[in-house]
């Protein structure tokens, strides 16, 4: 198989777990999850870079990998059978790349595995089931909508913004650049994950669409930049309109807190737009 | 579930799944409906056989009411004959005429996307050689919110 199909298909495995954490109620099953597709991230940044560097074209285009379950159960099995096929994949055994992926993935069943044997560990997966009722929270009708298609478009967001960022940074060469662009791929994975388990708990977790190719291989960097910061002006905008319109003191602060977060990206935004004048990046 | 509630819920399904989304890679027909204004755009590409579309599929870079109408569009036009579905796109553009603004600009993305590519399809077939054809919306996606921070 070509480099750049088992690196479409190491982001359709990545995501399929990433999601298939979020759908999962206990913690400890969640965490683990989550820690295992936060590698398998790194997998695929690594690969890409390897791809970069190769001069081989790189995608994000992708099919979605089974991640939806009804039961905690039926989720690991299938994330372990994804896992599988994939592992398939791998030619180069000398590659010390994909020596590494293998080692990990073969922890990862084996871990997933022992999960199965506590039948403790299962319960039914109520992510999908488009209830869109927050447990805790008393939301009427207008609130509700209003918070429903604020995660569907700022999820969608965030994993864009993941995305494009890791793809400039497999181009960069600049170092400043380079960390401010790590930095704001931390911010929006804390963010998409804030998002998506509030999506799971109102049942209407989803995997954010294919992100387009012409959104991420944009020629003028400075562009994007601009037209980034203007964005998430309008994202505070939104997310200040959504935190007045919830009238719930703890989502309220929640959104705040996620609002000022967005003003420190603004920063970082500036400050990465200046380094892209000054290098000519 | 009263008639509000189903529509509700249907709409939170293509939200969830949307249909047809992504891309034909090898397509009879592109074409792109974009805001001038700014990077929002849809792409709808076109497998046509005999006059009917086989196949239908769309991307777009916009919000959620772009991607449901993309996919409620394309929904209702895939199988059916190139005629009827000018028609539909036609139409659906004269509703448009009554909706709030920022819908109006989603949905005519939509509609002109089709069109467009119904345009780079007759190109084709007169031997141009033309990858895609873009129409530009007319109206802006200018949302209340905006409106009133104006």
């Amino acid at each position: 198989m070509r480099p750049s199909e088992i690196f479409r298909k190491k982001h359709e495995l990545w995501l399929s777990m990433l999601f298939g954490a979020f759908s999962v109620d206990n913690e400890e099953i969640y965490n683990i999850l989550y820690d295992f597709s936060m590698i398998e991230f790194r997998h695929l940044k690594w690969f890409g870079q390897k791809l970069a560097d190769e001069n081989i074209e790189i995608s994000f285009d992708r099919e979605e990998m089974s991640y939806k379950a009804t039961s905690n159960f039926e989720l690991l099995k299938q994330i372990i059978a994804n896992i599988d096929m994939v592992k398939e994949l791998y030619e180069d055994d000398a590659d010390p790349l994909f020596k590494r992926f293998v080692t990990d993935e073969n922890y990862f069943i084996s871990k997933l595995y022992n999960l199965l044997k506590d039948e403790r560990n299962d319960a039914k997966i109520r992510a999908f089931d488009k209830r869109r009722e927050l447990e805790g929270f008393e939301l009427d009708e207008i609130q509700t909508d209003a918070l429903t298609l604020f995660l569907f478009e700022e999820s969608y967001k965030e994993y864009e913004l993941i995305m494009i960022y890791t793809y400039v940074n497999f181009y960069t060469k600049d170092k400043e650049l380079s960390n401010i662009f790590i930095d704001l791929i931390d911010e929006s994975f804390y963010h998409l994950k804030s998002f998506a388990r509030m999506m799971a708990k109102m049942g209407i977790l989803t995997m954010p669409r294919v992100i387009m190719e012409r959104v991420y291989k944009f020629e003028d960097l400075e562009k994007f930049l601009l037209e980034g910061i203007e964005e998430e002006e309008k994202a505070k905008i939104e997310c200040k309109k959504l935190s007045d319109a919830i009238k719930n003191d703890s989502l309220s602060r929640f959104f705040d807190f996620i609002n000022y977060q967005e003003s420190y990206h603004i920063s970082l935004m500036k400050r990465a737009l200046n380094r892209v004048r000054e290098s000519g990046e | 579930m009263s008639d509000l509630e189903k529509l509700k819920d249907e709409y939170i399904d293509h939200m969830m799944n949307p249909r047809n989304y992504g891309k034909i890679e090898e397509y009879d027909a592109k074409g792109v409906g974009k805001n001038p204004l700014n990077s929002e755009l849809v792409e709808i590409y076109l497998k046509v056989d005999n006059d009917m579309i086989e196949d239908i599929k769309f991307q777009a870079v916009g919000c959620m009411s772009t991607v449901v109408g993309g996919s409620i569009f394309t929904d209702m036009v895939k199988k059916e004959s190139l005629k009827e579905a000018v028609f539909a796109a036609e139409d659906f553009l004269e509703k448009l005429k009554n909706a709030p603004p920022s819908e109006r600009a989603c949905g005519e993305m939509v509609a002109k996307a089709f069109l467009a590519s119904v345009e780079n399809l007759k190109n084709r077939k007169n031997g141009m050689d033309e990858m895609e054809h873009t129409l530009f919306i007319s109206e802006d996606c200018v949302t209340e919110l905006e409106n009133e921070t104006e």
